[in-house]
């Protein structure tokens, strides 16, 4: 859809490459030697199934030295192993790692195991792990939710885990939530992803929760990183900055690969307006999750935040790429495109967004005003009034759509900003130009509280349409807007 | 009225909440059957069955001291339904463990790999494969030796991945020497 650009996106991409030489990954030792004596081992057919999971092993450490000739490759050896002995949950993880790094590996995978194992339940875990790990968040709740059956695996306690945390990235916080709680109050001793309840107990700003979580966390197991980050969003709700960060780092320092401790480590430097650190940290996220989209997005923010677009896009970029069905990317990408000039670009950012779910109206408020800056009215008067729907709908507390009120009610039940004052002024031109002054006048009475510059070219606009309609017959008219037209003699003008 | 070309009502698009549709997404086969009940009634998802090989899969994983996986299959056993009294006669064997793998480390000659396994287990990783290597020539710690002759496979596996373990370890080590 957008155009990709060049000179700069090079650069973004030598820019990345010297910044993480600033971390220099220390090695294992014996890999070379461990590499060799198991080669030799698997041709002499001596390796059980476990020897074959540790020759896989060490292929998958192994990927960074220069290949051995001859050398068989890492998915065959862990595939082979799988094939003897299909209960070994580190093995197929570890093929999950070869997959993700390499996806022509699947069809590979898919060949080799199916006609085996197809219908085997670790199979099934396996595939609903990869397909978590593609973002296909829905199709692994699927298989999640065949296995939760109670006849089958109902009372796994992974699963459950699993369940909730496709619920969580689905953004079906509430149900992600509750299957969390659930889970921690009947099991309390059990810390694997409680991680995840700390930050949905942080994006609801529910410290109550989040404080009685990491005591309990903390009594279970003080060293887990689980529990430091858990305590690390306490400090951080509490805006205690120094602090939360210390515990992100000591997540990291029981298990540097804990991806979401980078990532929430460089929010915290965010808040804290430590740009650089942020980005160090963001960083180091990617390098232990290349296809984590929060770290993309923080370094998007992180370059928004020092006005150098040019990287800001190229990161916001990889988080659509990774999440296309979240309007919060589409829409940091279209910000984007505006500060760099580029407001075609903008738009269709912003219809991207659009296409997903908005609730707030950020996408199409911006849409709105991008169609009515290139001229495209009708555009504009449609998203305008769709703005309009959303904050009504985001607004009102009885989970009334819009569709269900006329548009006099819906006017009414808005909370008027200077957003609302724009569309509501921009329709009522729109309609005057159309002939449809009663609806038009519905706009402009809707101003006339709004304390500022729209609501007195409102109120001129309100003595030039009754002025018209005065001196125009009243033709039967169905608008194209909400329900049926209010009558005029409701409206209170003042001279 | 006039009826011009309007950006797509957003309300009529459903969101897209998967991968995009056309790459390829590694699935578990189709079933022919609609309902779940049918689909477990078939061989490979024999609850009994299930059950005994996960009993007999945690014990062999926790033997070669795969912790992680071990804890992952009893998981899923915990998640199975209570257990029924007329199981009780199920037959151990399964088609999918082979039978050598269950007896392996009971058939193990060599105390040296049995000695190997529980300074793995107590987490003296490097000590665990040094004592199923030759005997070093020097009194250094720099490198292993080469294995010993004739290792069953129990012991090939044993020294392999308490080497693993050992130089992972020296890599953590190295990595937090480094940050200071």
């Amino acid at each position: 859809m957008v155009s990709s650009f060049s000179p700069s996106h090079f650069l973004c991409v030598l820019f990345l490459f010297s910044d993480t030489q600033k971390h220099v990954p220390s090695f294992n030792p014996y890999l070379l030697q461990l590499s060799h004596e198991l080669l030799e081992a698997y041709q002499s057919d001596k390796l059980d199934a476990f020897g074959l999971y540790a020759y896989g092993m060490v292929l998958l450490a192994a990927k960074s030295l220069p290949p051995i000739r001859n050398a068989p490759t890492t998915q065959s050896i862990l595939m082979k192993s799988i094939l003897l002995f299909p209960y070994n949950w580190s093995a197929w993880l570890d093929l999950a790692t070869c997959a993700l790094d390499d996806a022509s590996i699947e069809q590979e995978i898919e060949q080799s195991l199916q006609p085996i194992l197809g219908g085997h339940f670790m199979y099934y875990f396996f595939c609903a792990h990869m397909q978590a790990e593609r973002q296909a968040h829905a199709e692994a709740l699927a298989i999640y939710e065949r296995m939760l059956d109670p006849a089958l695996f109902g009372a796994s306690p992974y699963l459950m885990t699993q369940y909730a945390l496709m619920q969580y990235h689905l953004r079906n916080i509430s149900e992600a939530k509750r299957m969390l709680e659930d889970l921690h109050h009947h099991t309390p001793y059990r810390l694997d992803s409680m991680d995840v309840y700390s930050n949905i107990l942080y994006v609801q700003n529910d410290s109550v929760g989040l404080s009685q979580l990491a005591h309990t966390a903390v009594k279970v197991d003080k060293y887990r990183p689980e529990t430091c980050v858990i305590v690390g969003n306490y400090y951080s709700i509490k805006q205690q900055r120094a602090k939360a960060i210390q515990y992100f780092q000591r997540a990291l320092k029981v298990d540097s690969n804990f991806t979401s401790a980078w990532t929430l480590m460089g929010h915290e430097y965010v808040e804290w307006k430590r740009t650089a650190n942020a980005m160090e940290a963001y960083r180091r996220a990617l390098h232990a999750a290349p296809n984590d989209y929060r770290a993309y997005y923080g370094l998007g923010q992180t370059y928004e935040i020092l006005n150098m677009y040019m990287f800001a896009l190229y990161y916001y970029k990889r988080a659509t790429q990774l999440r296309p069905y979240d309007a919060r990317m589409w829409c940091s990408l279209g910000v984007t495109f505006m500060q760099l000039g580029r407001p075609l670009d903008a738009i269709q950012a912003y219809e991207r967004a659009m296409e997903q779910e908005d609730t707030e109206g950020v996408a199409t408020q911006k849409l709105a005003a991008l169609y009515k800056q290139s001229g495209q009215v009708e555009k504009a008067a449609r998203c305008y009034l769709r703005y309009l729907e959303l904050r009504y709908q985001a607004t009102n507390t009885h989970g009334v759509t819009a569709d269900d009120v006329s548009l006099d009610i819906m006017l009414h039940g808005l909370v008027v900003d200077g957003a609302e004052a724009e569309a509501l002024l921009y329709l009522a031109h729109y309609h005057k130009e159309h002939g449809e002054y009663e609806t038009s006048m519905i706009f402009c009475s809707r101003l006339l509280e709004y304390p500022g510059p729209e609501k007195d070219q409102a109120k001129g606009l309100l003595r030039e349409l009754r002025q018209r309609s005065v001196t125009q017959a009243r033709p039967a008219m169905r608008t194209r807007s909400k329900g049926p037209p209010a009558s005029s003699s409701g409206f209170a003008f003042s001279p | 009225m006039k009826a011009a070309a309007l950006p797509p009502n957003p309300k009529s698009i459903t969101p897209r909440n998967g991968a995009n549709s056309t790459a390829f997404l590694l699935s578990p086969p189709p079933t022919s059957s609609s309902s779940a009940a049918e689909y477990y009634e078939q061989s490979d998802w024999d609850v009994a069955q299930i059950r005994a090989d996960l009993h007999v899969s945690s014990q062999l994983l926790s033997d070669r001291n795969l912790k992680l996986a071990a804890k992952f299959a009893m998981q899923q056993w915990m998640g199975l339904p209570a257990q029924v009294v007329e199981e009780a006669t199920i037959s151990s064997a399964s088609r999918l463990i082979p039978e050598e793998l269950l007896s392996a480390s009971a058939q193990e000659r060599y105390p040296a790999v049995l000695y190997a396994k529980t300074l793995m287990e107590l987490g003296e990783y490097a000590h665990a494969a040094a004592t199923l290597s030759q005997p070093s020539l020097s009194k250094t710690t720099e490198s292993m030796p080469p294995p010993l002759e004739d290792l069953s496979a129990v012991g090939i596996y044993v020294r392999a991945y308490a080497l693993y373990m050992a130089g992972e370890r020296r890599k953590e080590e190295d990595s937090m020497e480094q940050q200071r």
